[in-house]
């Protein structure tokens, strides 16, 4: 059990890992990753500057309140929906003829999905592997060009003054 | 003592309550343009101290983790974003060495028609494409400018030049700051072999050799004055702590965006009105196109083509490579699209087009002392992006792609070429436009006239002594080329001046 994200206020959790489960489909349940990717989310959001984080946020509380008022969520806010009707309700989002609404929509998708296929797991599972790879030709490099490398870090702090004395 | 930062750096750990210093020359940044001055003037002999918001990071701490790299080398975890129609996102780096750590490593001289232009239209002394070419030269021996050995060649980038030679289109090699680069395509994240030669790599090491210290988590609030002199600044330490330096010349180096509002916030007027003013964008919109072979574009070099057929419409367009994570943030889906989108991920290529724009913006100062940039985008420059995006995806298709993702909000994915044809008549709203920007530049422009200019031809500001400015707000206009060859090669010729004329004495 993943401990519950300390980032994101606490209330906002049910909201985000609903939204975790539209914008990858449902897969982050498959892989029991929601919960976690849900509490990435909130570290992603930190170093943002803070009206954007507040935007955002505040977005999703109203995105979730504002579900209540579709016929067809029966007063049950975003995060308590099925998924095939919190995709629904997020797709009108995503479509909305507001501007800013569309714009909360790509960003707040924008930082789920950047959580979500940056998880090792994901990342792994999608044939993305770079650790191998970029060990195998750093490897390279050093091999065919050690002198050449030496060589340029040399010149690099070599007296070559700009202006002769 | 901080034991993990070399001879010469320092870090929060070293500064106890207050740090309060009394300095030669003080540079506020380390990136292209304040890295390179540094350099420069220490290797003169002159005390030099470089103050620098963000951490000292090294080679062995840079892997292939956006997040985590986004978190902690860029600024406002990378979602800093412009005001306007549409929003721009924009990404600085915050780390010793500046955005040179995380860009791609593109290095070209100015074309020749620009910088007779700034002679021409601005009256820029000694800029002329032959006066420029020594500092040309000299930047490109310390970063190692060169073409990338044949076995960095990454798929992506070889079906980019595929189409384009199918096209009978001018493609050519980049050229790239990079000594025998490897092909990671980590460049965004910081280059683990070394190879990339940022700043970090290059001038940071030939300041510190040549008795340059560098205090690095150091955020400069404000310059101080004595009349019209600069005498250094006020900051204070990321995570707590009050920073007074004086200084008998001080030289702001923090970017396009931060260099107008430090000099705003510290209540400097210019006679042209024009702190701030003039920001251009270099605005890119980007496709993800779906291939039936594998792509793999992380085996091999980042951008390693340019299509240069466009270049006097001012257009370039390049194959970038994005890790999954990113791509997924800007790929215009959620659900199940997404998804079928991510399961293919090595057979996508994303490629990228850069506008040389006519639009401009401003960078005001916001609430607590933050930088606000407008920026909208004009109907032609929207109209120019527009059809250079389909020019592209022509181009991809060509290349064989079997599919591309809806290049604008609101519109369909394209199929074929047909597609391509029939999206050329829809007009497509200028907020259907999602925009990415690492090229920003102007908002302190150089020039002759203190009327129409911030500093004079040198870098010097007007209206204020001791004081120059050495970074991308230089620019009286975008370059259309990647510009941190031509920031450095500036900060070379004004290093060049101040030594010569002793302006710093
Ligand atoms: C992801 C990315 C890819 C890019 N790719 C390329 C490329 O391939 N080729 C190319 O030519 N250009 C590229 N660029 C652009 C290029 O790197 C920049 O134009 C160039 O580095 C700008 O130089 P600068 O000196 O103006 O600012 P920077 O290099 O950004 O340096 C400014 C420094 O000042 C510091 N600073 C800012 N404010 C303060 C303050 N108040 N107090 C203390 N310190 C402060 C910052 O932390 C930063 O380190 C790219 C940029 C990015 C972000
Ligand atoms: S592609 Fe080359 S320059 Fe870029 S990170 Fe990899 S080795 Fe470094």
């Amino acid at each position: 059990m993943v401990a519950r994200s300390s980032t994101l206020p606490r209330g906002l959790v049910p909201a985000m890992e609903a939204l975790v489960r539209v914008v990858t489909a449902g897969e982050s349940d498959r892989r029991g990753l929601t919960a976690e990717v849900a509490q990435a989310v909130g570290e992603v959001l930190v170093p943002f500057p803070a009206h954007l984080r507040a935007g955002l946020l505040a977005g999703l509380a109203t995105f979730d309140q504002l579900a209540r008022m579709r016929p067809s969520s029966r007063g049950r806010a975003f995060s308590r929906l099925s998924p095939e009707l919190a995709e629904r309700v997020f797709k009108a989002w995503w479509h909305s003829p507001i501007f800013p609404v569309r714009q909360w929509a790509k960003g707040i998708k924008g930082v789920v999905a950047l959580a979500y296929w940056d998880h090792p797991e994901v990342r792994g599972a999608i044939g993305f592997a770079p650790e191998g790879w970029i060990a195998h030709v750093t490897e390279r490099r050093q091999r065919d060009y050690a002198a050449d490398i030496a060589a340029h870090a040399e010149r690099v702090t070599a007296p070559n003054p700009l202006v002769s004395k | 003592m901080n034991r993990a930062l070399p001879a010469g750096v320092f870090g929060p750990e070293d500064y106890g309550k207050a740090v309060k210093l009394d300095v030669g020359v003080l540079v506020i940044g380390s990136g292209a343009g304040g890295g390179v001055i540094a350099a420069e003037l220490a290797e003169a002999g002159y005390d030099v101290v470089v103050v620098e918001e963000g951490p000292w990071a090294r080679t062995e701490d840079f892997r292939p983790e956006a997040r985590r790299t986004i978190q902690t080398l860029y600024r406002d975890g990378g979602a800093s974003m412009s005001i306007g129609n549409p929003p721009v996102i924009f990404s600085e780096g915050r780390v010793v060495g500046g955005s040179t750590v995380i860009n791609g490593g593109m290095s070209w001289r100015t074309p020749d028609a620009i910088l007779e232009r700034w002679v021409r239209d601005d009256g820029i002394e000694h800029g002329d494409p032959t006066s420029m070419a020594p500092y040309f030269e000299r930047v490109e021996h310390f970063i190692n400018v060169a073409y990338q050995d044949p076995e960095s060649a990454s798929r992506d980038n070889e079906l980019l030049k595929e189409g384009a030679d199918k096209l009978n289109w001018k493609v050519i090699p980049n050229l790239r700051n990079q000594n025998h680069c490897a092909g990671t395509n980590n460049c965004a994240w910081g280059c683990p072999t070394g190879a990339k030669q940022s700043v970090l790599v290059t001038y940071v090491p030939r300041a510190l050799r040549f008795g340059a210290r560098i205090y690095t988590g150091i955020r400069v609030d404000r310059l101080t004055f004595d009349g019209t002199r600069a005498t250094g600044i006020e900051g204070r330490v990321v995570g707590g702590g009050s920073v007074s330096i004086r200084a008998r010349a001080v030289i702001v180096a923090c970017g396009a965006i931060q260099t107008p509002v430090l000099l705003k916030r510290s209540g400097l007027r210019s006679a042209s009105g024009r702190i701030g003013t003039d920001l251009s964008l270099h605005p890119n919109t980007k496709v993800q196109a779906l291939f039936d072979d594998d792509v793999d574009g992380w085996k091999g070099v980042h951008q390693g083509y340019q299509v240069r057929e466009f270049q006097e419409e001012g257009v370039l367009f390049a194959a970038v490579n994005l890790p999954p994570g990113i791509l997924a943030m800007t790929a215009p889906h959620f659900g199940r699209d997404l998804l079928d989108l991510m399961t293919n991920y090595n057979k996508v290529l994303n490629a990228g087009l850069l506008l040389e724009d006519e639009s401009t913006g401003r960078v005001r100062v916001g609430p607590g002392g933050i930088p606000l940039p407008f920026y909208s985008l004009s109907h032609r420059d929207a109209e120019r992006l527009v059809n250079a995006t389909l020019t592209l995806c022509e181009l991809l298709f060509t290349a064989g792609a079997r599919k591309i993702a809806a290049p604008f909000d609101g519109t369909e994915e394209l199929k074929g070429p047909d597609d391509v044809k029939r999206l050329r008549g829809y007009r497509v709203k200028r907020s259907a436009l999602e925009l990415f920007t690492v090229h920003m530049m102007g908002t302190a422009r150089m020039g002759n006239d203190p009327k129409r200019h911030v500093c004079d031809s040198w870098g010097k500001v007007y209206g204020a002594e001791g004081l120059w400015v050495s970074d991308a707000s230089l620019f009286p206009s975008p370059i259309g080329v990647n510009p941190m060859e031509t920031i450095m090669a500036l900060s070379t010729r004004n290093a060049r001046r101040l030594i010569e004329t002793r302006g710093l004495a």
